[in-house]
């Protein structure tokens, strides 16, 4: 045993004590700020107050309330920034063929016993971290992320063919994808094309009623705070996150032979 | 001695903070891509730490399932179809 192992082990323990105080004392550190800046304390104030029904957007979370509602538009272009890099990746590979038929390998039989028991757990933890959003911390790309890691443990431990077989394919997955940003898009003009014919104010990317116009999405679901947008908006965001890194994660594990045809496909580009 | 409870989550930032900048040494200096990819997902461990002491659950949210799950899984798969050893 050299110096080397025992510093390893030294700054290990060390890490494994100061994790267990950390959770110990608080689930989150004190660290907060005593005093909110305006901005902070308007933000604060005004996300969940139903008494104040022009400015709020009735979501319990302060981050998915400015990050849906607030800041609605960044978060739009975000979610067409992720589409466009998953289309890069369609671009780079164009020419792909799915072929099925050759062959399950996958890994042991306990890591696919694991992995039968845990992918439905995290896909579930995801839908809920997703549809929670305006709750708890979470919302769709989070939520979203957390699913696609199901999916790419099933890649890796199951094989490729082992999708095929159950129906998931790059097509499918991409049309899912399309589907759900069709979704954001039609909800955020929703209220504005209701408003439209029948001659009543109404804003793009509106959630609660403003001053001058008293369209609102629903706020309350029986007794659950619903948060109107900002529910879809999550919900459809995880759809468009799991499908999109799932067929990322898919294009990146094709096997040889369903790649021949690319380069038949690049001349004729050129 | 007293000592205040409420410097024990600054005391495990800079701890982990150090760390995660050696893991990254690690990683650059390795060789055997495999392991490389293990030190990636440390580093990853540490960082959610600091993004949960620091009030950023959001955050953390996000960086555990892309840190700990994806990127490590698609390393690996990357690291099977080319080689194991950088030269």
């Amino acid at each position: 045993m050299n110096r080397k192992d025992i510093a390893l082990a030294l700054s290990l323990s060390l890490l494994v004590l100061a994790l267990s105080l950390t959770i110990s004392l608080e689930g989150l550190g004190p660290i907060v700020p005593r005093e909110l800046r305006p901005l902070g304390a308007s933000f604060v104030q005004n996300s969940y107050n139903p008494w104040n029904a022009s400015l709020t957007s009735l979501s319990l979370n302060v981050v998915t309330a400015i990050v849906w509602d607030y800041r609605g538009l960044d978060t739009l272009y975000e979610t067409l920034v992720l589409f466009a890099s998953i289309a890069a990746t369609l671009v780079v590979l164009r020419g792909y063929s799915e072929l099925s038929g050759l062959g399950i390998k996958g890994l042991s039989d306990v890591s696919k016993s694991v992995t039968v028991v845990i992918a439905p757990l995290i896909v579930v933890y995801g839908i809920a971290t997703a549809i929670h959003g305006h709750l708890t911390p979470g919302g769709g790309f989070q939520g979203g992320t957390i699913a696609v890691v199901a999916a790419t443990l099933i890649i890796a431990v199951f094989s490729l063919e082992y999708l095929y077989r159950r129906g998931v394919s790059t097509s499918r997955l991409m049309l899912l994808r399309i589907l759900g940003l069709l979704a954001i898009i039609l909800t955020s003009l929703s209220l504005a094309s209701i408003g439209m014919p029948s001659n009543v104010n109404a804003y793009i990317l509106q959630n609660m009623a403003k001053d001058d116009s008293a369209l609102s999405m629903p706020g309350v679901l029986f007794d659950t705070p619903l948060a109107g947008s900002i529910f879809l908006y999550n919900l459809f965001e995880f759809i468009i996150v799991f499908s999109g890194l799932t067929f990322a994660a898919m294009m990146l594990v094709l096997r040889e032979s369903e790649l021949e045809s690319i380069k038949e496909a690049a001349e004729v580009y050129e | 001695m007293q000592i205040d409870v409420l410097i024990i989550p600054y005391v495990v930032i800079i701890y982990s903070s150090l760390l995660s900048v050696f893991m990254t040494y690690l990683v650059v200096r390795e060789r055997d891509l495999l392991i490389a990819t293990i030190l990636t997902l440390t580093q990853g461990v540490f960082y959610s730490l600091l993004y949960l002491l620091l009030m950023a659950p959001d955050l953390v949210l996000t960086y555990i399932p892309v840190s700990v799950g994806v990127t490590p899984l698609l390393l690996f798969l990357l690291v099977k179809k080319t080689e194991r050893f950088e030269r």
